[in-house]
């Protein structure tokens, strides 16, 4: 069973991969916190139904799931586009060895269906189904509703796999997918098609019928079926990942000259973030980090979680750059330390990168305002509190790292340089409001809560010429740490 | 020009460097030799500011270089990899380094013009990124960008290394007109005896991070060559 053997290989290549355990603070943190979210999402699923009864509309909660159910599907695609990385193995490695081609291609293709993160939606399903459709319709639809659910993300990631490896990279047709996906959801909305009513009345009358199970079974083939074919016609595997060499060549951003020295530092900053795959995914996250709004401004939320959301859509892209705002340039830090420029200048560049990085998911989020209402002050609040208190503090902290980061390794989960010291930084800044408020409540200052938040980020704006002061001293102080550090390849 | 105070380097308690005095003046052109380990990268690091001294000071233009940046004006680098931006393509990064010394486009093209005999037509117009290019290459590139900053002191480790023997020539060559032409003050570090020689008037051996040695032989290569190669051979 050679497959067998890749499956084994791979699982000796993450435990025995350098940093496993150097890292052990940082895996112990994420096992918490995907602890977290599997007790969440479990008692989500038990509390769902009496939430969706309460909605006012002539369905039952199974239906008003189900409607959504086509949606989770697109969204699982667009996630898993965005996100998961490629399954591959090292094919140099195995092509010299007598290991006929179609073990290969299997793993490759069946290897995603036994990661259980692809599942992590049942989590959320079982105990529905069970606390929920149970009781409307019955133990078999109640099973045929779990089925249903792992038949999707099963379809959901041949799919997006496929689609990931027929569009390599280009991002022509990455923008024709999206632009597709957006329409789906304009037929919703402009009230010509609603995907949901469809969506609702489907799988509420599949999840009773046995005989569509298999159906939806059987449509997985259809994507597993595109991946083979797609391998017979493309005979060597890793054109997928040669294809990154030489693109994306001349980029003119010339308007970025006018500024200076600054200016050719933020060039060279955008430039790293376009030209590397793990910056550039956290762009594109960016995007992702918008939608939150639909989660958090929702009018059952409280002002203290409407804030945080908004906070969350405002600062994530900030933040995850800034958290690594040197780190970044690890790999040339030296000519950034001996060429003619100044650590004023440096420090200067990021400040604007990531004003603007502030800037740009306030502005995709304007259109809240036409959906919910009052969302502007918390937008704007956030806005104010991101850019004049975050950000200075993200550089100032951000010197404390001292860890390479490489980025031409290739992985998307490529977690380098994260250390306890991130998380650190990270949770009480984003988690202040939401500390603050209940502090504010007890001396019953609640009303003044955006005020307080807001003055912060005021009064960051008006000294942010002193910050900027005590960041340069702090970059000063710490360079010859982060040198040594950055210059340690593992 | 350059002028090193009881200069003392330490990792973990143990001295990798000890200088208790050198003047380097200006116009000067000095070699460092030394084994590996001897502190001749060290050295060039605590010049150039990139690693804290344990005691002492280094002074450019009688200005100390820690946590000073005037210097950064009139010095130009190459030590290694690190000083090179390896996602740029050459002309981005050479543009790059060009606006942060002030110089304009036109100034660029005519001195990388200049640089075409070293280059070697391996270069430019490739539409590579500079991490796509061997490793001789990108020497090329990094020396290059450090002469584009017009400096008044060019400091480079083992720039011959991984050069092609044309190259290494064409690369003497160069040195030497760039140092009577702008009577900069070079610092290079070597293992070839013969090349830093020939490029330099001045050699300095360390080893074990002392200075044992401090030869003086101005246009007499041979002989600078003779006790040097005498010193080495044990």
């Amino acid at each position: 069973m050679i497959t067998a053997t890749l499956f084994k290989q791979s699982f000796l290549k993450t435990v025995r991969k350098q940093g496993f355990y150097k890292n052990m603070w940082v895996n112990i943190i994420m096992v918490l916190f995907a602890l977290y979210m599997l007790v969440s999402f479990f008692l989500l699923g038990l509390t769902l139904g009496t939430l969706l009864s309460e909605i006012p509309v002539k369905m039952d909660p199974v239906q008003i799931l189900n409607a959504g159910l086509l949606y989770m599907m697109l969204l699982g695609i667009l996630m898993r586009y965005f996100v998961q990385p490629l399954n591959t193995v090292d094919l140099h490695v195995y092509q010299m060895l007598p290991i006929p081609r179609k073990s290969l291609v299997n793993y490759l293709i069946y290897r995603p269906l036994i990661n259980p993160i692809n599942y992590f939606w049942l989590i959320f399903l079982i105990p529905f189904a069970i606390k929920t459709v149970t009781p409307l319709y019955g133990s078999i639809a109640a099973f045929g509703f779990i089925i249903t659910g792992l038949t999707i993300s099963m379809f959901d990631l041949q799919l997006a796999t496929y689609i990931k490896r027929l569009f390599a990279g280009s991002l022509l047709k990455i923008i024709g997918f999206v632009v597709f996906i957006a329409a789906i959801v304009a037929l919703e909305v402009f009230d010509i098609f609603s995907i949901a009513k469809l969506s609702s009345a489907y799988f509420t009358y599949a999840i009773q019928h046995p005989w569509l199970w298999i159906v939806q079974l059987a449509l997985v083939l259809v994507p597993i079926g595109l991946q083979h074919n797609y391998f017979k016609n493309n005979y060597y595997i890793d054109t997928y990942m040669k294809k990154d060499v030489s693109t994306h060549r001349e980029m003119r951003l010339s308007f970025l000259d006018r500024f200076g020295k600054v200016g050719a530092i933020i060039t060279l900053e955008l430039k790293l973030i376009m030209r590397h795959k793990r910056t550039k995914s956290l762009i594109w996250m960016c995007f992702l980090y918008v939608f939150f709004g639909f989660l958090f401004f929702v009018d059952i939320q409280t002002d203290m979680m409407k804030l945080t959301g908004a906070i969350l859509i405002v600062g994530l892209l900030m933040l995850s750059y800034g958290q690594w705002v040197f780190s970044w340039n690890s790999s040339h830090f030296d000519a950034i330390l001996t060429k003619n420029t100044t650590a004023r200048d440096f420090v200067l560049a990021n400040y604007f990168l990531m004003l603007a990085f502030c800037l740009i998911p306030f502005v995709l989020s304007l259109f809240y305002l036409f959906i919910f209402n009052g969302v502007f002050k918390y937008l704007f609040v956030s806005l104010l509190y991101c850019a004049g208190f975050v950000i200075p503090m993200m550089i100032y902290f951000a010197t404390f790292n001292s860890k390479r980061v490489d980025l031409n390794n290739k992985s998307a989960m490529n977690y380098q340089g994260t250390t306890m010291k991130n998380f650190l930084v990270v949770i009480p800044v984003m988690l202040l409001p939401m500390v603050l408020y209940p502090i504010l409540n007890i001396f019953g200052l609640s009303a003044s809560f955006f005020n307080i938040v807001g003055g912060l980020g005021i009064v960051g704006i008006l000294f942010a010429p002193l910050f900027i002061n005590v960041c340069v001293k702090q970059f000063n102080r710490r360079k010859y740490k982060m040198a040594d550090g950055f210059r340690e390849i593992e | 020009m350059i002028q090193i105070n009881s200069l003392v380097k330490e990792y973990s308690g143990v001295v990798v460097l000890n200088i208790p005095e050198l003047t380097i003046s200006q116009g000067e052109s000095f070699g460092l030799v030394g084994n590996n380990g001897a502190g001749k990268t060290t050295l060039f690091r605590l010049i150039l500011d990139l690693t804290a001294p344990f005691t002492g000071e280094v002074l450019i233009d009688g200005i100390t270089v820690e946590r000073h940046e005037m210097w950064k004006n009139i010095t130009s680098s190459f030590l290694d990899e690190s000083f090179l931006i390896d996602f740029y393509t050459p002309e981005e990064y050479f543009y790059f380094v060009g606006k942060l010394y002030d110089r304009t486009t036109e100034e660029i093209d005519e001195f990388l013009l200049g640089m075409e005999e070293i280059f070697n037509g391996e270069i430019m117009g490739k539409k590579k990124l500079i991490r796509e290019y061997s490793k001789g290459n990108q020497k090329k590139i990094g020396i290059a960008s450090a002469l584009l900053g017009r400096p008044k002191i060019l400091i480079l480790d083992e720039p011959f290394t991984a050069l092609d023997p044309t190259s290494q020539i064409r690369l003497k060559k160069l040195l030497k007109e760039y140092h009577q032409k702008e009577n900069m003050t070079m610092l290079i570090s070597s293992h070839d005896l013969n090349h830093i020689t020939d490029v330099c008037n001045r050699i300095v051996i360390l080893e074990k991070g002392s200075i044992v040695r401090d030869i003086e032989a101005a246009g007499n290569s041979g002989e600078l060559l003779k006790e040097l190669e005498s010193y080495f051979n044990v």
